[in-house]
């Protein structure tokens, strides 16, 4: 029986740990670029609707809007109703712009704006000053406390003989330095009565300003509202053409793959939109179930045996079994990699997602035929089982293939024919 | 130096109140000394220490933690000139002088200290910025208490 010492043992541990680091490395590259993958998959998904509804509603003319509505039985889409919309629209459109227009604000509009800016331009240079005065008057400490607390009026409490009263003296005397006497102020009374007559001041003034900023706002307000309603008059059957392509998405979008192909059996240019939105959406659930099965999974496997194999490593490298003896077969099991699978896995996946995104032979969909988009994207070359419509597909295309061969065998075995060919091949792996 | 220390007096704050003599004291406050901050609260040992020297060079014998009995009221003071019947508390919280000090023994003491029967400079140690300043309020603190006793002297 071949024995390994602990320093060999770690070596291997080691050796596995590498191994697992490079597939962990792969495996977050690959899901990098599935979910890049994934997120134009979005946009071409958005398209395919796009293309589909303008080629239900290619205009809002009347023969094509009532076709479409009868075929999709959407009545809200019937020229009438949609026709009604337009209408109303416009109507309180119309109505709110000639109420605008007649709003003496807004025919001298230039005028009154033009006077609120003269009268703010003229606030600003006389509220600016007072308004950084009393900033850094505010800005003193103590001085709005002394004021609250009636220093140096007949409402101060403090005695002299409490600290207090000093306290407030020198924060007095420091605002008086620093804020009175650069304005001739020698006393707290006179800086603060400079304060209430600044404060009140600046009150009716900012009051004043205030008043024609909101003024000019309110007609600025107007104007652009203006501006509005005429673009939105101007492309107003734009709109409601996007408005009822977007109505058709929401009616279409609750219809299973088929069923929306189904609805256009008879028209091919529609068909063919229909059959490029289930394709791409199918691109996009194959793509989610690979990207979680074959490199979310594994990549979380890998995850943890890297850890393990590391710490391996730091076990077997211990004092306690660097020179321990251990069982060869045993640690050879213990630490090996199944690359073999892994490169199995990698196989499939690579092939699998190059058929998936490079597919671009929708009209290929018959929906006569028994078929699903993932053998057609990959031609049964790989067979994602996972996935429970591919699974469910192979599962009964299997179980027919055998009713066939058994068929076949009944009757070769009738015609006493021998040596018909082997189907076996061609199950490839669908067991 | 602030102008508002010489120029201001407790008098000129408190109406009705008259001059008091100019700033005295070894040291003459510089600007820098009341730098406007938020010091760390200073501690009942080293507040009682700076009034006691203010105290001292003024001329007063102070004798420290002397209990004072206040008709049925009792506390002790920090700083005590019995003779003077001046002296200071310091009022912590880490004393337990806040306790020490109820309403009632606050408002008896106020009541003698207008009636001039004593002098006592109460200081929350809340309301102490810094040393320096602690040393100035005590300086002019005294100021008040030699005009107030002058008064009494002359009224007699």
């Amino acid at each position: 029986m071949t024995q390994l010492i602990g320093y060999q043992v770690a070596e291997l541990a080691s050796q596995a740990a590498s191994a697992y680091q490079s597939e962990q490395q792969r495996l977050s590259e690959a899901d990098r670029q599935l979910a890049a993958e994934l997120e134009q998959l979005a946009a071409r998904e958005l398209q395919a609707w796009e293309q589909l509804t303008v080629t239900l509603i290619p205009g809002l003319v009347a023969e094509h809007l009532d076709w479409a509505a009868n075929l999709l039985r959407l009545p809200a889409i019937a020229s009438a109703q949609v026709q009604a919309r337009i209408a109303a629209e416009r109507r309180a459109l119309e109505d709110e712009l000639a109420a605008i227009e007649a709003n003496p604000d807004y025919i001298d509009r230039e005028l009154r704006i033009n006077e609120c800016a003269i009268h703010i331009a003229e606030l600003d240079p006389v509220i600016e000053p007072l308004a950084a005065s009393l900033g850094s008057l505010k800005a003193e400490p103590f001085f709005l406390s002394l004021v609250e607390i009636g220093y140096e009026t007949p409402r101060y409490r403090h005695k002299w003989y409490e600290l207090a009263f000093y306290r407030h003296w020198k924060y007095g005397d420091l605002v008086v330095e620093r804020w009175g006497e650069p304005r001739g102020l020698t006393t707290f009374t006179a800086v603060r009565e400079r304060w209430e007559q600044e404060s009140k001041a600046f009150a009716t003034l900012d009051g004043e300003r205030r008043k024609w900023l909101t003024e000019k706002q309110r007609i600025e307000q107007l104007a652009s509202r203006h501006t509005q309603l005429r673009e939105w008059l101007t492309n107003i059957e734009e709109r409601h053409w996007a408005q009822t392509r977007a109505r058709v998405h929401d009616h279409l979008s609750e219809l299973a793959d088929r069923d929306l192909m189904q609805l256009f059996a008879d028209y091919e240019p529609a068909l063919y939109a229909a059959k490029r939105v289930a394709g791409i959406a199918a691109k996009r659930r194959y793509l989610e179930a690979l990207r979680r099965e074959w490199v979310a999974a594994p990549l979380a496997h890998v995850q943890t045996k890297l850890s393990k194999a590391m710490r391996s490593v730091d076990k077997y490298l211990r004092p306690k079994h660097r020179h321990s003896w251990f069982d060869g077969a045993e640690m050879q099991r213990k630490f090996r990699v199944s690359e073999d699978s892994w490169d199995k896995r990698w196989r499939n996946l690579d092939t699998a997602r190059g058929r998936i995104v490079e597919f671009d032979r929708y009209d290929d969909f018959s929906l006569g035929r028994d078929v699903v988009w993932w053998h057609l994207m990959t031609e049964g070359e790989v067979k994602a089982r996972f996935i429970p419509e591919v699974a469910h597909y192979y599962q009964h295309r299997s179980t027919r293939a055998r009713g066939d061969d058994a068929r076949d065998l009944a009757i070769a075995a009738l015609a006493h024919e021998a040596g018909s060919a082997s189907s076996e091949s061609a199950f490839d792996d669908w067991s | 130096m602030i102008r508002g220390l010489q120029r201001r007096t407790a008098a000129s704050i408190e109406p009705g109140r008259s001059q008091p003599s100019p700033r005295p004291g070894p040291k003459t406050p510089k600007r820098a000394d009341f730098e406007v901050t938020l010091p760390a609260v200073i501690s009942e040992r080293d507040g009682c220490q700076a009034l006691a020297r203010v105290f001292e060079q003024r001329g007063y014998a102070l004798a420290r933690n002397i209990p004072l009995e206040l008709g049925e009221h009792r506390f002790t003071a920090d700083g005590w000139d019995a003779a003077a019947r001046v002296g200071f508390e310091y009022l912590t919280h880490e004393a337990g002088d806040h306790l020490d000090l109820p309403p009632a023994v606050l408002a008896r003491l106020r009541e003698l200290i207008a009636a001039g029967e004593l002098y006592l400079l109460l200081i929350d140690q809340h309301e102490a910025d810094t040393l320096d300043d602690l040393s100035w309020a005590a300086h002019r603190f005294l100021d008040e208490v030699e005009r107030r006793k002058g008064a009494r002297s002359e009224g007699r």
